[in-house]
């Protein structure tokens, strides 16, 4: 009997929110980004798409506290993910960034994607890094903008961002 | 009794009202925003506007009995003064695919950090105050058998004050039958004492431990037997086990805190 091990993958993508009033649904909630995570038999990464700034008007919602910290959300919260990253299980770092971050600012439950099938037949090690690399950037951005459009009546820019994706610790 | 509970004057109204009640009458929609911890707890906005979170959020064959522990939790914590958000019951109704028996807790603060987040940016007199809450939640966690704390089980407000802080204590599936009906082994006495970091206020400690041991016992047992039944299905003879761990550890609590 011949038996052959059919590759398979994840790769996950989780909306990270500001609620302005946790206890009201009349208030506003801001768009701060989006994080992903793809783990494969032989590599695991993660990314995130965050926004580059708030306006004036987003940021005067916020708490005191937490408008220090998104101020530069890229700053703050990929080292945090990525420190998460370094010391979970494979797989494990979105679900445990998001335990992390479940009231004002909230990590939401992730979205599964469809892994590129390019992605789980690369045997060549350093070329599928170079392959997930580039094709997460493109994943998280076009992620990031999913969340982002359409713009809210409410003031909400979202002309030029910068988006900031990073894929962390590829390799086994 | 002195109060833990910061919580807005808007706030302890709700709590007046779903202390003293069960099943929620509100209708309740669903947001659409789901977190992915793990019971799956999902938003909820009633007619006027109201967030709550819900869970379970998926049927979870872990024998956990989710719903009935908030509310329980929630009820004792707001006889005690002790900063757990309100909690009510929610039913899905008959015909609903998933869990029909739900929790529904409301936020407590309007903006809130996790405690790990405030930790590090405490203020000596924050830090104080953490400390006198510390040592109150360390003798009602061991009295309920609180098996999950941690800090991003502990909320802060953002507010902005400096002299103080307010904390609500969140997510108690993991409390009472969870250990008492051996689905989980059971965990040391005493519970460690949260929020962390910061060490606990003794004199704090025993002053709840001494309003635990003085609660009627016609108290307790109207706040787990107002549960429905259907909340504790899952593990029969549940409410029994909690109602007889609830009164006796009433008594042996305090030489569990020395």
């Amino acid at each position: 009997m011949i038996v052959s091990r059919f590759p398979t993958g994840r790769l996950r993508i989780s909306r990270v929110v500001y609620f302005t009033n946790l206890q009201r649904t009349d208030s506003r909630e801001i768009p701060v980004g989006v994080v992903g995570e793809v783990t494969l038999s032989g590599l695991r990464g993660v990314g995130t798409a965050f926004r580059p700034s708030f306006s004036t008007d987003e940021l005067a919602l916020m708490g005191p506290l937490m408008r220090d910290i998104l101020t530069h959300p890229s700053d703050v919260l990929w080292p945090e993910f990525l420190e998460i990253f370094k010391t979970s299980e494979p797989g494990a770092a979105l679900d445990l960034f998001a335990q992390r971050h479940a009231s004002s600012l909230s990590v939401l439950a992730p979205t599964p994607l469809d892994v590129p099938r390019q992605w789980l037949l690369e045997r060549d090690n350093t070329r599928l890094q170079e392959i997930v690399r580039d094709r997460i950037k493109v994943i998280l951005t076009d992620e990031y903008f999913k969340f982002l459009f359409p713009p809210r009546g409410d003031g909400q820019t979202v002309d030029d961002p910068t988006v900031e994706e990073r894929v962390a610790k590829l390799g086994a | 009794m002195p109060n833990y509970r910061n919580f807005s004057a808007e706030l302890e109204v709700l709590a007046d009202v779903w202390s003293t009640s069960v099943m929620s009458t509100d209708t309740w929609n669903l947001t659409g925003k789901k977190w992915g911890t793990n019971s799956q707890p999902f938003e909820v906005a009633n007619q006027n506007n109201i967030r709550g979170v819900a869970k379970p959020g998926a049927i979870i064959n872990d024998r956990c009995l989710r719903a009935a522990h908030e509310k329980i939790v929630s009820d004792l914590a707001y006889v005690l003064s002790l900063p757990v958000p309100p909690v009510v019951l929610w039913d899905r109704s008959e015909g609903h695919v998933g869990d029909r028996y739900a929790a529904i807790s409301a936020w407590a603060f309007a903006k809130a950090n996790e405690w790990q987040v405030v930790k590090p940016r405490l203020k000596p007199a924050q830090t104080d105050a953490a400390k006198r809450i510390a040592g109150a939640m360390r003798a009602f966690d061991t009295w309920i058998a609180a098996s999950d704390r941690k800090g991003s089980h502990v909320l802060v407000s953002d507010d902005g004050v400096e002299d103080t802080i307010s904390v609500a204590q969140i997510d108690y599936a993991f409390a009472l039958s969870w250990e008492w009906c051996g689905v989980a082994g059971a965990q040391a006495e005493p519970r460690a004492a949260f929020p962390d970091g910061v060490g606990f206020d003794q004199g704090v400690c025993d002053e709840i431990a001494d309003n635990i041991e003085k609660l009627e016992e016609v108290r307790i047992s109207e706040i787990v037997n107002r549960v429905p039944v259907e909340y504790y299905s899952a593990i029969p003879g549940a409410k029994d086990v909690i109602l007889s761990q609830l009164v006796r550890r009433r008594g042996v609590l305090k030489g569990w805190l020395k």
